[in-house]
């Protein structure tokens, strides 16, 4: 048997490199030895450690090398580093992981003799003894790390103040890895998941349960996560049981023994066959005092929750209101994201009740008509529409609902439905179709919202208007002669006020080449930025500064850009509808 | 240190002595002294361990060995050290085999 023979230096010996098999065993526990000797170890520490080496290194040899078919050497070298001895193991065999290797469990242990696997044992005979066993592994090496603490861990002297400085740090890592992994997820779910493992763990505690106040029934604590209780809901009432008592008073509670404690509610353990011991419950705070919820954690392992356990644990509920606001906060805006798009839908849905596709109506050569709508938010109250009634006559609405966004948009969709069907229904007289609209609209209408609306019908053949006004802006006719006209309002109520209004008609002349210009409040109340309004009057002008012969879209658009220019900077706050009536005359067919 | 294997068999119970190191590299004689005095399916296995002055699991693994191929064998430990008192206890193996300080006769 070949040895090299272990020589000083220092505080550190020089390397001994042996071939990986089975006789380097020996010479490796003699150079052990040595070391272990000039460091001080007594005897028993002195085994232990030659135990834990020579286990290695007959893994080494025997599992990196042997069995797996290669060569190579093993080298051993020991550093004294003052508080502790490392004896460092370095071979190129086959990578083996000690503590990745599986040590014989309890039930392995009290197994019989005979009936127990073989393994692990070494590896549990070398992590035993010593304090540290390292293991890397790269593609050129494999290195253990063997580390015996040479300095006992707590001085005689002042032993309370060391185990402080330790448990504290050891507590200050804990936060900031919490924090960091908190902060790394901001999906509410899974947050909640990863804070009962974080909070378990931490606290070296066998289970933990969230609890976040119910944001529709504020005072119910919700546990949507139950570590091995699966996804089930626990509620828990404001003052009720422990978590309940902790929300209510916002103070901590820390039972030694749960089953002597009133508050606390056995059926949970029941239901779960969890035994509660100990348990410490905490409020969950954010930086603006209001209460999020409360964490409990249970069974502090091999003792009760201490005052420091529940300095501890408030200091991580710091961390978990911060990351619970974050997520919340992500969770909104996907939420507002959702509700974005189902506006989107909404709108295209309301703008698909409307006729929007011009040229419209190109069978009939009497007209040409424009329309344009701009609501405030995705979906609005205005609406237009126009429809022929028979070959011979054209019926037309604008209207107006009293609000904007979702509501005034189902209003407005009521309200065109009822109107075309009404219409198309009983088309003699435009009074009785108002009159109909608005009984209709009058006996569906809970919100007590209402809608200012004017419509006519339009002879083809002679350009004659017949047309009934339910509290609307009066209409403009932009003349072939020249000039604006502000047609006459001849009076009625909104709709959706008094079931059994009576609307009287009104009528007017269209000229070929006259347009009819309706709009909505949107354009005599645009704003601009000193709080002025638009106006019927600048309408009048702006409309004046068209040219007579000009198409209905052109008219339209010189309208919009008027407002535009007026309008400057200020933001839109009314909904916008414009629709424009050209008639060019009787056709010759 | 090599390991020295001392081995006598009588009707039923078989003794050997083990003087020095058993580790991976020794074990695997002392296996083969094993499977060879229980041939005779003694009743029990007199290990006489007090100059045995190491033993890794390798020496765990023969006691494994000795209880599988035998599983009525009762095997007795004869004033081990201290460390391999400990590694007995750590692995649990201390109240599977008998530790005794006087050599027990044949039975």
């Amino acid at each position: 048997m070949s040895s090299l023979p272990a020589r000083k230096t220092g505080t550190n010996m020089c390397a001994l490199t042996l071939p990986g098999n089975l006789d380097a065993l020996s010479p490796i526990r003699d150079y052990v030895k040595t070391a272990a000797n000039t460091a001080g170890l007594d005897h028993t520490a002195t085994y232990k450690l030659l135990l834990a080496v020579d286990e290695i290194a007959t893994n080494v040899v025997v599992h990196g090398y042997e069995e797996a078919g290669l060569q190579g050497d093993i080298s051993i070298a020991a550093k004294n580093e003052g508080n502790r001895l490392v004896i460092e193991m370095l071979d190129h065999g086959k990578s083996y992981d000690p503590n990745s290797h599986q040590m014989p469990d309890d039930q392995g242990m009290l197994q019989d003799l005979s009936e127990r696997p073989i393994g692990g044992l070494g590896i549990m005979l070398a992590k035993d003894g010593v304090d540290d066993l390292e293991y890397h592994s790269s593609e050129s090496e494999n290195v253990h790390r063997f580390i015996v603490h040479l300095t006992p861990p707590a001085k005689p002297a002042n032993p309370v103040w060391e185990q402080a400085v330790s448990d504290d740090q050891r507590k200050l890592k804990v936060l900031l890895r919490i924090s960091k992994s908190l902060g790394c997820e901001v999906r509410l779910d899974p947050l909640l998941q990863l804070i009962v493992e974080e909070v378990t763990t931490a606290m070296e505690a066998e289970r933990s349960t969230l609890f976040l106040v119910d944001r529709r029934k504020p005072d119910q604590l919700v546990s949507r996560v139950a570590e091995g209780l699966g996804s089930k809901e626990i509620r828990v009432l404001f003052g009720i049981g422990i978590a309940g008592t902790t929300a209510q008073t916002r103070q901590v509670i820390n039972i030694p023994d749960a089953y002597k404690d009133p508050r606390f509610n056995p059926a949970f353990d029941k239901l779960s066959g969890f035994r509660t011991r100990s348990i410490l419950s905490t409020p969950i705070i954010d930086q603006t005092g209001v209460l999020i919820g409360v964490v409990e954690v249970m069974n502090r392992k091999g003792r009760a929750f201490t005052e420091d356990d529940e300095q501890f644990l408030e200091a991580i509920c710091v961390d978990i209101a911060l990351a619970l606001k974050r997520a919340e906060m992500v969770d909104a805006y996907l939420q507002s994201q959702i509700l974005t798009t189902s506006l989107e839908l909404a709108r295209e849905i309301q703008m698909g009740l409307l006729p929007k596709d011009f040229p419209a109506l190109p069978e009939l050569k009497e007209v040409d008509i424009h329309a344009t709508i701009i609501p405030t938010f995705e979906v609005g109250g205005d609406l237009y529409d126009f429809f022929p009634l028979d070959k011979d006559r054209l019926c037309f609405v604008i209207g107006d609902v009293s609000d904007k966004g979702i509501p005034a948009a189902l209003f407005m969709a009521m309200t065109r439905t009822a109107f075309k069907m009404s219409a198309l229904a009983a088309p003699e007289s435009i009074g009785h179709t108002m009159a109909r609209v608005n009984r209709f609209l009058c006996d569906s209408n809970p919100q007590q919202m209402f809608v200012t609306a004017l419509a006519g019908i339009l002879d083809l053949k002679t350009g004659r208007v017949e047309y009934a006004d339910a509290g609307h802006e009066p209409p403009f006719i932009l003349q072939a002669a020249g000039g604006v006209l502000k047609v006459d309002k001849v009076g009625g109520l909104v709709l959706g006020f008094i079931r059994d209004e009576e609307f009287r008609t009104g009528s007017m002349q269209l000229n070929p080449g006259d347009t009819l210009v309706l709009y909505t409040d949107g354009v005599t109340e645009a704003m601009n930025v000193k709080h002025e309004l638009f106006g019927a009057d600048a309408i009048e002008k702006t409309l004046s500064l068209t040219g007579q012969t000009a198409a209905s879209q052109t008219i339209i658009q010189g309208l919009l850009e008027g407002m535009r220019v007026f309008v400057g900077e200020a933001e839109q706050h009314d909904d916008i509808a414009i629709l424009a009536i050209r008639y060019l005359g009787p056709s010759n067919n | 240190m090599a390991l020295d294997i001392k081995s006598t068999v009588d009707a039923n119970t078989a003794r050997i002595a083990l003087s020095g190191v058993l580790d991976g590299s020794t074990a695997s004689r002392l296996r083969e002294t094993v499977d060879k005095v229980l041939t005779g399916k003694p009743a029990q296995l007199i290990l006489q361990v007090e100059q045995l002055s190491f033993m890794a699991s390798a020496g765990l693994r023969i006691i494994i060995f000795a209880k599988q191929k035998q599983p009525n064998l009762k095997i007795y430990l004869v004033k081990p050290q201290p460390t391999i008192m400990d590694t007995l206890h750590k692995t649990g193996f201390f109240d599977e085999v008998y530790i005794t300080d006087v050599e027990p006769a044949s039975a």
